[in-house]
């Protein structure tokens, strides 16, 4: 990603680093976590797996892939 | 069902609620990232729960406490420690990931963990590293920028040269 960013794109990424550092941690909380409609979540079901790739398997049905939640490839 | 209402402030609730019942956790993946100051956003809450039976009580206890409608069934996979635990039916979500793709232990990650107020956090070298290892799309496409924030984040500590 970074090769394909323009350095003005990356000197303004690393401004924002040093501007979120002096933030206060309510700040980064405030505009750091939001919540979008979710496929799998908005079911309100708990979900449990017995281990990361069944897991992996799941979201990689579950999702559409616009999510990312797939390996590349796949 | 109880029902859902998004607060940002959602990490202070399940931090104090953990504290108060002596949960051994840390803050994971990006939401971690972005309490010690990464520059992006997103809706997960993932926390690394040491896999024990009693932490796993404790973690019952402290999302009961708080509104988490867990079934008898979700109780005991937690208390059991299955490797991921995802919890959607309180007031937000949460995933418990007992197995973070490419950390060696929980004593290893929680020796590198820092503390930012009350929540503890993996270290971004260990946010990184999971990241790298669970190798999705959307991963990928944000670890330049999380190894960029790194060298932001380290260079800005106490004792580090700038």
């Amino acid at each position: 990603m970074i090769e394909s960013m323009h350095r003005s794109d990356l000197e303004d990424f690393r401004r924002q680093c040093w501007r979120q550092l002096a933030r206060p941690v309510s700040a980064r909380i405030r505009y750091g976590f939001f919540r979008n409609p979710n496929p799998v979540r908005d079911s309100n079901r708990n979900l449990s797996f017995g281990s990361m790739s069944e897991y992996r398997r799941f979201c990689e049905q579950s999702y559409p892939g616009y999510f990312g939640y797939a390996r590349p490839g796949k | 069902m109880t029902e859902k209402i998004f607060r940002p402030e959602q990490a202070r609730v399940i931090a104090a609620a953990f504290e108060k019942h002596r949960v051994e956790y840390l803050f994971i993946g990006k939401g971690g990232a972005i309490l010690l100051g990464y520059p992006g956003a997103t809706q997960d809450v993932d926390l690394f729960p040491r896999k024990s039976r009693e932490n796993g009580r404790r973690i019952v206890a402290a999302l009961t406490e708080i509104g988490f409608a867990l079934s008898d069934a979700d109780r005991a996979e937690i208390v059991d420690g299955k490797d991921f635990v995802q919890i959607s039916s309180g007031p937000f979500d949460v995933d418990l990931v007992f197995a973070p793709d490419g950390i060696e232990s929980y004593d290893a990650a929680a020796r590198n963990a820092v503390r930012v107020e009350n929540f503890p956090v993996m270290s971004i070298a260990d946010i990184i590293a999971s990241k790298r290892a669970a190798g999705r799309k959307r991963d990928l496409a944000e670890l330049d920028l999380l190894e960029e924030f790194r060298k932001a984040y380290e260079a800005s500590e106490p004792g580090n040269p700038g």
